[in-house]
């Protein structure tokens, strides 16, 4: 597909910064209600007129990428077309209010959450969920966090979680961040866990093993009852990172493989749109021996009674409050997470329902086979489901990628997992038809079997040419006034900064 | 499809052994669009009308309409984190727009892209202090006033590593200079404050809580909200080393809690902080770009050696928050900060009018919020808060006799309503 993006600038930058534009200074604190010493003096902003920002929006706006703009086969980041009822639903004006108001004023907002609690729960095959969690990384910590609190509270002395090397980098952060050390496990033949391996990594150290399933090239870990089997033997729990649910929906649940402790990335499985790097949000879910370590408040609902609903979603004769599990952890965040979002998953799950979410997931798997049939490259490994990481063997993935964007596509996430040469993951997921995907063939085709020369040369039909993020790194210039002072930090000399992608 | 790729139907290609599968019901009904939207509409409007005097670390202000509409753009909103950048500059520009307005408020030179609240832009600074710290203790100071969300989200952060968390005191809604004199030692390395309070007093010792830290050669973390940071003094001038907060009082309007990590801190700790940075770059055309830089730090690069575990932020309420931070400009801003100041003091004085009602509580400024003394009243707080919501408006209860109260241009036109409410349920 022939494709150019907008590109607005002159022949130094593009589009000007707001601050290039026009600026006023003003004293904040001359005639300020506050005394003198408590005040600034000096305040320097942009200052353009309604007109001229919308331009300037619009503009940033023509010169980015979204699913709406096209092909984004981001592997691991499950970049679906966001319903834009779902937008509607959440801008509510009732539901737009303080989390401190007491439960019986806020009966709507408790309904949706206990409502979303148990579809989650039921989809993950888990017995309770947080949500909490602000972001995939979040309930990572969360989770990890739960784990410890149960180790802890049964005095078992744990020091350890194992990390798949396949993982997604916040695996690793997370579990050291939670104070554990973080023994990282090799991947198998067949790109799956190596379960001799894994063998000899548990021990009773093990706290947790964190895995994804299918894995970060969409491999079923076909040995699941085992790898449960031997962690739980080792008296250690099993963690489900969420990133690759889309492929299991209504077809497997973490929870009847053995999981203990799961996260769900909304803004991945449930179509909340990603918006350039965020808000997620990420729910955890654990089974019922864990539920009383989960963050607080947490919501439960009940019957005319009086008595506790534990599976109650959907009725309307229930009344819904918030309460401290009894060996709570906490809180992981400020105040119950990210409304706006959660709200857009429910109204997500409850359009597309059992059949919509088989759905998605017989789509998502047939889409990423099919488009793997179409590459003149090799793709190792199988039989995967969502996603698959095809390798540009003697090319450099980074290149083809700049290559790609000059077909009108977004390419997928490169050089990672490390363990495929060159991959580049794909994860089309299903909303893309197969003339959208015999496109996204052809430019995968084309790019990678481009010369030399033309790869170097690309991409040149975005707004910006090939970025020389070395030197950014090198020179950080983080902000407009970093830009006047031209102050770089050069005896702070870093490694090349590689442009890969992992998300959580 | 199918034939491409050899399968009769879709089932075929899920290799899922039997044993795991789930063949089940979940027993979620499929809905129109129409139903779903009716079933929530109606869902929302069982949470009671009320007027909102709610604060406490999540803002309500009116948020222009130019945010909602150009934030809706679909290139905004359903792009990705920006891992190609020739594609991506737009998001690009705009977070190096939002990182450089936060650099003008705090006066710091490196702000990140967000993180998610402020909370866990606190638990982040503990862990930065650690980091850059190390060798001079393991002590996080922070006030015993402090919204439990921020004290127990900071203790998660720090459960992995070497730091405990201590208290000082508090004298008057602020900072017990004394008290936190004596609780300052060599095992200090970060020493947080906030302005204004959780109670909303403005802090008026910044600099002396600042020496304390310095001393130590500890970290002077400091706490504050965007709005307010358009009029206090610049943190940097009072000797801030990080500043943590909420950026989305401007960008988000209520929203249940949902908020977004302000973080800024000083060059000299650049390599360390945790997050996305977007930086200036060139392209081949030798034009000026941006592009996110120092990933190095980061997750997906660094591992279990990253600064911080976080991916996915809160970018797009980011864009939100530039947006309405430019629509605002400094004028704009520094108006709206000091209305707050203006409709909070209003606000107390005419509640302190009432007989056995006290406001504020605490003889300090006030910035948006202030707390209420009943205890002279014949009714303690909680029954005041809910004779108030019968009568329509939600105000916090804290402790047994105290109430506390935020005013901001999307309540005040209920103040006179709330006063006289307020009147007839202390009567």
């Amino acid at each position: 597909m022939r494709y150019d993006q907008a590109r607005y600038g002159d022949e130094d930058r593009y589009q000007p910064l707001l601050s290039e534009k026009d600026s006023t200074t003003v004293d904040p604190g001359a005639g300020s209600a506050l005394p003198d010493e408590l005040t600034r003096d000096s305040l320097e902003l942009p200052s353009l007129s309604e007109p001229e920002l919308a331009r300037h929006y619009t503009r940033l706006s023509q010169m980015n990428w979204g699913v709406e703009s096209g092909s984004y086969p981001l592997g691991s980041c499950t970049m679906k077309y966001n319903p834009k009822f779902t937008e509607e639903v959440a801008a509510d004006e009732n539901a737009a209010i303080h989390p401190d108001r007491p439960d019986e004023t806020s009966q709507g907002n408790l309904k949706l959450r206990y409502d979303l609690q148990r579809y989650l729960a039921d989809i993950g095959g888990m017995s309770e969920v947080t949500l909490q969690p602000p972001a995939g990384a979040a309930g990572e910590f969360t989770g990890i966090t739960v784990a410890k609190a149960y180790h802890s509270f049964h005095d078992n002395d744990k020091s350890e979680v194992i990390v798949p090397a396949s993982a997604h980098g916040t695996n690793f952060a997370t579990a050291a961040m939670a104070g554990y050390d973080v023994v990282e496990l090799p991947s198998g033949e067949d790109g799956r866990v190596d379960f001799e391996a894994l063998e000899a990594a548990v021990s009773e150290d093990t706290a947790a093993l964190m895995l994804t399933n299918p894995n970060t090239v969409g491999l079923f870990e076909r040995d699941i009852v085992d790898i449960a089997e031997l962690v739980h033997d080792a008296g250690g729990l099993l963690y489900y990172d969420g990133a690759n649910l889309n492929a299991l929906l209504g077809r497997g649940r973490p929870g009847d493989m053995g999981f203990d402790i799961m996260h769900y990335n909304v803004h991945k499985t449930f179509a909340t749109p990603h918006g350039g790097g965020g808000p997620g949000a990420g729910p955890v879910g654990v089974v019922s021996e864990l539920a009383e370590f989960l963050p607080t408040p947490h919501v439960r609902a009940r019957n005319e009674d009086g008595e506790i609903i534990t599976d109650g979603a959907n009725r309307a004769d229930l009344t819904y409050e918030r309460y401290e599990p009894p060996e709570s952890i906490g809180k992981v965040h400020g105040f119950d997470g990210n409304w706006l979002v959660l709200a857009k998953a429910y109204a997500y799950i409850a359009r597309l329902g059992d059949e919509g979410l088989r759905d998605a997931s017989a789509k998502a798997t047939l889409n990423a086979n099919y488009l793997a049939e179409q590459l003149e490259m090799e793709v190792p490994y199988g039989p995967f489901h969502h996603e698959f990481a095809a390798t540009a063997g003697e090319t450099d993935a980074a290149d083809v990628a700049k290559r790609m964007l000059d077909f009108g596509v977004h390419p997928p996430t490169t050089k990672w997992p490390e363990f495929v040469p060159e991959a580049m993951l794909t994860e089309p997921t299903e909303v893309e038809g197969q003339t959208e995907l015999d496109d996204l063939a052809a430019a995968f085709n084309a790019a990678v079997g481009d010369d030399e020369e033309a790869l170097a040369a690309a991409p040149s039909r975005t707004a910006a040419s090939r970025i020389d993020q070395v030197s950014a790194a090198r020179d950080p210039q983080l902000s407009w006034h970093a830009l006047d002072d031209n102050v770089g930090t050069d005896s702070e000399r870093t490694a090349a900064d590689e442009p890969v992608a992992g998300d959580d | 499809m199918l034939d491409a790729v050899g399968v009769d139907s879709e089932a075929e290609l899920f290799d899922i052994p039997d044993e795991v599968a789930f063949d089940g019901e979940l027993g979620i009904e499929q809905r129109s669009e129409r139903a779903v939207v009716s079933e929530l509409q109606e869902t929302f409007a069982q949470n009671d009308d009320l007027v909102e005097f709610l604060g406490r670390g999540h803002y309500s202000h009116y948020v222009p309409s130019l945010v909602d509409n150009l934030s809706a753009r679909s290139e905004f909103l359903t792009s990705y984190t920006q891992y190609q950048p020739e594609i991506t500059q737009g998001f690009l520009q705009a977070l190096f727009e939002y990182q450089s307005i936060l650099t003008e408020l705090t006066g710091l030179p490196v702000a990140n892209a967000s993180m998610y609240d402020a909370a866990t832009a606190l638990g982040e600074a503990a862990l930065l202090a650690e980091r850059v710290r190390a060798a001079s203790g393991s002590t996080v100071l922070v006030p015993e006033a402090l919204r439990e969300g921020k004290r127990e989200t900071l203790a998660n952060y720090v459960d992995g590593s070497q730091l405990t968390v201590e208290t000082y005191p508090y004298e008057e809604g602020t900072v017990d200079t004394d008290a936190l004199a004596d609780a300052v030692d060599d095992d200090t390395v970060l020493l947080y404050a906030e302005t204004p309070t959780v109670a909303g007093a403005v802090e008026p010792a910044l600099e002396t809580v600042a020496d304390l830290a310095d001393d130590t050669d500890a970290l002077f973390a400091y706490g504050s909200d965007i709005v307010a940071l358009g009029l206090l003094e610049e943190p940097a001038a009072v000797g801030a080393d990080v500043v943590v907060g909420e950026a989305a009082s401007l960008g988000l309007p209520a929203a249940d809690g949902m908020g977004t990590g302000l973080f800024a801190c000083r060059d000299d700790f650049l390599r360390q902080v945790p997050g996305r940075l977007v930086g200036a770059a060139e392209d081949e055309s030798s034009r000026r770009a941006f592009t996110l830089t120092l990933q190095t730090r980061e997750q997906h690069i660094r591992k279990e050696r990253a600064t911080s575990n976080i991916c996915t932020n809160q970018a797009w309420v980011a864009l939100r928050t530039a947006m309405h931070a430019a629509t605002l400009g400094a004028d704009g801003l520094a108006d709206l900060a000091d209305s707050s100041v203006r409709r909070a003091h209003g606000l107390a004085a005419e509640i302190d009018e009432i007989d056995g009602v006290a406001a504020p509580v605490h003889d300090r400024h006030h910035f948006r919020e202030f707390q209420v003394s009943v205890a002279d009243a014949p009714v303690d707080a909680s029954e005041t808060a809910a004779g108030l919501r019968d009568h329509g408006y939600a105000v916090h209860t804290v402790g047994d006799q105290r109430l506390q109260v935020c005013v901001t241009e999307t309540n005040e036109h209920a103040t006179d309503g709330l006063v006289a409410a307020l009147q007839e349920v202390t009567a």
